[in-house]
């Protein structure tokens, strides 16, 4: 259940100054009239008196003569009364609005009866709950943070200002501000119905089940903390063992109580005397040896080298003579079939040498150089095996090198330890401190009452709860509503006649604008022509989503504001008397006109249009739904009287 | 038509007669397994190629291949070809024709060789990797080189004059 607007009340700064317009909610109302006559604070009113944060209405006469802006709101049978003093300074704006609500079918309050008590917290509050907006659902907003909805989201689908209505960038009122476009995204699935209410229920138990099971593992710590830890009892052990405090090593699995028994017999451990080994000639001598192994070690790798290519070589001259010795052998594949004694070439008839001898010398060829293979075949066996005994030799040597390094390593660690043994009686005595105080305390630890570890149980809840939150129902059913509402779309860009109508046409959350999926590609509004599609598109797009949610019952007002729809149609700079289109452009605005008489009249009294407009058309569909005609300089927002008083 | 005493051990073994008629016959198999009976100069062709341890390397892995534009992209065919095919070829020549005084190969009257059967082992084995690829390049050869069209056409894609 939500609110339309029933009327807009100004208050002059004269006692008794007081202009209501009356509108008529669940209808169409058309307020047409010439160039700077207040149309446009139409809406920056409404916007003024719904607790915007700035000060929207601009400068002029409106501004000059008015003190106090009001709204009346409907709701069913009941009304509610919203008035804001303009700002004192006109710049900031006023902190506190006056919200009263009223039996049905009563006129504005009197200038007297206006007591501004609620401050704009206050009232954006009282306006969301008049408009059934859920306080308490937290909309998960961008950066990890949530919100709630207000009644300030709300009127992002509920208002169309004059450099809006056709904006080919902009398809939202206040899109070009700052944070804005990511705020619109956020809401909208909200104002969608897409976001689940128990959702927000959800959200909440699991950051407190989170919240829970920190305080649990908290506590558990603490007493863990508190308790003799066995590990620390081991590690100290083992600092004392390395300090030389403790005779024996001790096996890393003793028991608590044992370790803290071996920790006190430290204490009354004095650390004994090192000796100091003369090791002097030692050192000397192993550096020798090393020397010596490490030139007998190059020696034999060169050897080895030696050997090793000698193979190669012979190995290479085997490859080689192999193919030889292969290709002169394809004698043998050849099936001859005669001897081949003639002496005559069967082709040209000159004498060559016949077969024979040539099978003769390949015979001879291969005779020698199997014999060649044979010798060289002979010794390879001979150097493979001088090759491996130099290389069980190097072996040795190596072993030899290792175990003198590691003489000589133990010699330096002896030496090491012996220059540190004022250092080390230092460090006996620090871990002797240490492990004082850790059996003081272990002493002290009282055993407090165990901890209920429901961390278990926490964490089994935590996980169902991510598993529900996680499957995303929210994106499906955001795009279940959004295709539905893409169908509304392209059904009125259609019955408009707009260019890429013909296409698929959707809503698109991440531009917040309108594209078309033509077979060449989307085609966003921003790169599609002309005013009328810009114009025609915004109309679409609103209509809808308006119809969705009176459809569904959703939590905005049932308002459409739109400023000058028609400008499309006149140049950008006029200013004339003319009010009439004639032609093409005619017909087309008309068409705008009955796509939103048609959704106010198939929604049936439960959505209320308000468009301020500069032309004046003498169609029955317009010119029944006017309420308010300022022409001629006769009549304006701010009536004539109170301009003359105040000059 | 030079004897083979003139050249050194190592050549007369690695070009002796009966390697160069192995080849030859080769190839003729070969061609003859696809385009019937084999012409001479392909026949010589063939074997001075697969000889070439340069081209058997840039050869295509198909006999699907286009010859023309093998030997277009591959301009250094042209180059090794004129290099070596008169040293190549002298060599092949005693081998095709110790083939022809066996009867492993016969000519008729349009200088078109035919491979008697059997003349030589069907599968191509070997010890020698070199030799294998030698004779399985003159194999192939022998069945790609009629793909480029007449004799004449596909000796002048190699560059070379019989």
């Amino acid at each position: 259940m939500t609110y339309q607007i029933k009327s807009l009340a100004l208050y002059g700064h004269r006692p008794g100054q007081m202009r209501v317009l009356a509108l008529n909610p669940g209808r169409l109302n058309i307020i047409t009239g010439d160039s700077r006559t207040g149309k446009t604070s139409i809406w920056t009113i409404t916007d003024y008196c719904m607790g915007s944060s700035d000060y929207p209405v601009r400068a002029g006469k409106v501004r000059d003569y008015t003190s106090i802006f009001a709204l009346q709101l409907v709701r069913g049978d009941q009304q509610l009364f919203i008035a804001r003093s303009a700002p004192e300074n006109s710049t900031t704006p006023a902190p506190r609005l006056c919200l009263q609500f009223q039996s049905a079918g009563a006129p504005p309050l009197t200038r007297d009866d206006i007591d501004f008590t609620f401050p704009l917290d206050a009232a954006r509050r009282l306006l969301s709950e008049f408009c059934g907006i859920d306080r308490t659902i937290r909309i998960p907003a961008a950066r990890g943070t949530t919100m709630s909805p207000s009644i300030r989201h709300a009127l992002f689908f509920c208002l169309q200002a004059q450099n809006e209505i056709a904006n080919p960038d902009h398809l939202f009122h206040s899109q070009g501000h700052e944070w804005r476009p990511q705020a619109i995204r956020d809401t909208l699935p909200y104002f969608l119905g897409a976001v689940d209410p128990e959702q927000a229920i959800r959200h909440a138990r699991l950051r407190q089940l989170r919240t829970e099971l920190k305080n649990v593992e908290r506590q558990i710590t603490q007493v863990a903390q508190a308790a003799p830890a066995p590990g620390q009892a081991r590690a100290l052990i083992a600092e004392a063992e390395s300090a030389g405090l403790l005779p024996a090593p001790v096996d890393d699995t003793v028991s608590l109580d044992e370790a803290l028994s071996i920790l006190a017999s430290v204490l009354t451990h004095a650390p004994g005397e090192l000796g100091y080994p003369d090791s002097t000639d030692h050192t000397a001598l192993l550096d020798r040896e090393r020397q010596e192994l490490r030139s007998r070690h190059q020696q034999i790798r060169a050897r080895i080298t030696e050997l090793r290519q000698t193979l190669a070589e012979e190995s290479s001259y085997l490859v080689q003579a192999r193919d030889q010795r292969e290709r002169l052998a394809s004698l043998g594949l050849l099936g001859t079939a005669t001897d081949g004694t003639g002496q005559h070439c069967p082709v040209c008839d000159s004498v060559v040498s016949p077969a024979q001898q040539t099978i003769q010398a390949i015979r001879e060829d291969l005779e020698r150089l199997d014999s060649d293979v044979a010798f060289v075949s002979d010794d390879s066996p001979l150097v493979q095996s001088m090759i491996a005994a130099e290389e069980e030799q190097l072996q040795q040597l190596r072993a030899e090198v290792v175990r003198n390094r590691e003489q000589r390593q133990a010699l330096d660690a002896g030496v090491r330890e012996a220059a540190r043994y004022r250092s080390q009686a230092l460090r006996a005595a620090s871990v002797q401190g240490r492990i004082s105080l850790f059996l003081e305390n272990a002493a002290r630890a009282e055993h407090a009452p165990p901890i209920a570890d429901t961390r278990e149980e926490l964490n089994r809840e935590i996980t169902d709860l991510e598993e529900v939150l996680g499957s995303d129902t929210q994106a499906d059913r955001l795009s279940s509503c959004l295709s539905l509402i893409n169908q509304k779309i392209a059904t009125k860009a259609r019955t408009l006649g707009l260019e890429h109508s013909e296409h698929p046409v959707r809503l698109d959350l991440r531009r917040l604008s309108i594209v078309a999926d033509t077979p060449r590609g989307p085609v966003p509004l921003s790169d599609m022509g002309s005013g009328e599609n810009w114009l025609g598109y915004h109309i679409a797009a609103l209509l809808s989503l308006h119809e969705w949610f009176a459809e569904q019952g959703r939590p905005l007002p049932r308002v459409l504001v739109l400023d000058q729809p028609s400008q499309v149609y006149f140049p950008s700079d006029y200013d004339g008397p003319q009010v009439d289109l004639a032609g093409e452009d005619r017909t087309s605005l008309l068409r705008v006109y009955q796509a939103i008489n048609d959704t106010v009249s198939h929604l049936d009294a439960g959505f209320q249009v308000i468009v301020m407009e500069h032309a004046d058309l003498e169609d029955d569909i317009f010119r029944t739904a006017v309420v308010e005609r300022w022409r001629g300089g006769r009549a304006a927002l701010i009536p004539p009287a109170w301009i003359d008083q105040g000059d | 038509m030079t004897a083979p005493v003139e050249f050194s051990r190592e050549e007369r073994a690695l070009f002796n007669p009966a390697f160069m008629a192995l080849v030859s016959c080769r190839a003729v198999q070969g061609h003859q397994r696809d385009a019937g009976s084999c012409p001479l100069p392909i026949a010589v062709t063939a074997a001075v190629m697969a000889l070439q341890p340069a081209i058997r390397a840039i050869l295509p892995g198909t006999t699907r291949a286009s010859l023309p534009k093998w030997a277009e992209d591959n301009q250094a065919v042209r180059v090794l070809m004129a290099a070596n095919a008169p040293g190549l070829a002298a060599m092949v020549r005693p081998g095709i024709l110790l083939s022809l005084q066996t009867d492993l190969l016969s000519l008729d009257q349009s200088a078109l060789l035919t491979l008697r059967p059997r003349a030589i082992p069907a599968t191509i084995t070997g010890t020698s990797d070199t030799v294998v690829a030698i004779q399985k390049t003159a194999h192939m050869l022998g069945r790609w080189l009629p793909t480029g069209g007449s004799t004449a056409t596909t000796l002048t894609l190699l560059g070379v004059r019989p």
